[in-house]
């Protein structure tokens, strides 16, 4: 069900304050995927539901082509933060999801997220992950070996809280208890 | 509201608007104005909501609230054009 009007949106770079370089990873996805620039955020964020990133489960498009598994965890989950991509959180907060598990070789994610100039948005993800579970990999090793190319304005990215599942009650009583979301497997 | 398997209760859209309110970020101010353009308020409505709102004593979220304040008024102001 639709309920509001689609307008077009920013690029994430543009909320940023960012510019785009030429992404041998966008290039990667288009390509496995056969989407058009405008229809690939769509298709990385039905893989990522697919691959565990369950919280963002939704109905998608029936004509999105199906999963290709020639695209690795690690470069699904740099992909949807692509500053490429028109703004849309959900694909941050999936990519997220995707990437917190044992899994995830932070040493490729590393080196992805250099090469697709995308630390300003996974630093982003990694200072929520030390707020609320600062164990949690990738993101303590990302913390540790990443630095940020220069400072943008990170004020549009998601708030910590959108990262995490809480409640104020549960089976023990009440009182707050936040959970990092980790992937669905 | 009514529907054929039953009634649906909802907070008031000026309730909605502040439990968004105590975090504001870009989603949460593009669901406000969806808000307020389905069921437009007055920002001297929603100053008098402010001001009796019962905003929980964390730092983070009294300063989120404030900050959020002049943001929801101009999407009040934008929705009453």
């Amino acid at each position: 069900m639709e309920l509001r009007e689609q307008t077009p949106r920013l690029t994430l770079a543009q909320k940023l304050g960012d510019v785009t370089h030429v992404s041998p990873l966008l290039r990667k996805v288009r390509g496995l995927s056969g989407c058009a620039e405008d229809r690939v955020g769509e298709w990385l964020l039905k893989c990522a539901v697919e691959r565990g990133a369950t919280h963002y489960r939704r109905d998608f498009d029936a004509g999105l082509p199906p999963d290709n598994p020639s695209l690795g965890d690690e470069e699904l989950g740099v992909a949807l933060c692509l500053a490429h991509h028109p703004f849309n959180p959900m694909l941050i907060r999936a990519a997220a999801q995707l990437l917190s598990t044992r899994h995830t070789d932070a040493r490729t994610l590393v080196r992805l997220v250099v090469m697709e100039r995308c630390e300003p948005v996974l630093l982003h993800i990694a200072g929520a992950a030390g707020r609320v579970a600062p164990e949690q990999e990738p993101w303590a090793s990302l913390r540790a070996q990443l630095t940020s190319r220069r400072q943008l304005r990170t004020d549009a990215l998601p708030h910590w809280s959108r990262f995490v599942s809480q409640t104020g009650y549960t089976p023990q009583g009440r009182g707050p208890h936040i959970e990092w979301l980790t992937r669905h497997e | 509201m009514n529907n054929p398997l039953g009634k649906v209760f909802r907070p008031a859209t000026v309730d909605l608007v502040l439990t968004k309110m105590a975090r504001g970020d870009e989603q949460d101010l593009e669901d406000i104005g969806f808000l307020l353009s389905q069921e437009p308020i007055s920002p001297r409505e929603l100053q008098a909501a402010f001001a009796r709102a019962r905003v929980p004593d964390v730092t983070e979220i009294r300063q989120l609230f404030i900050a959020a304040q002049p943001k929801v008024l101009k999407l009040a102001s934008d929705s009453l054009q």
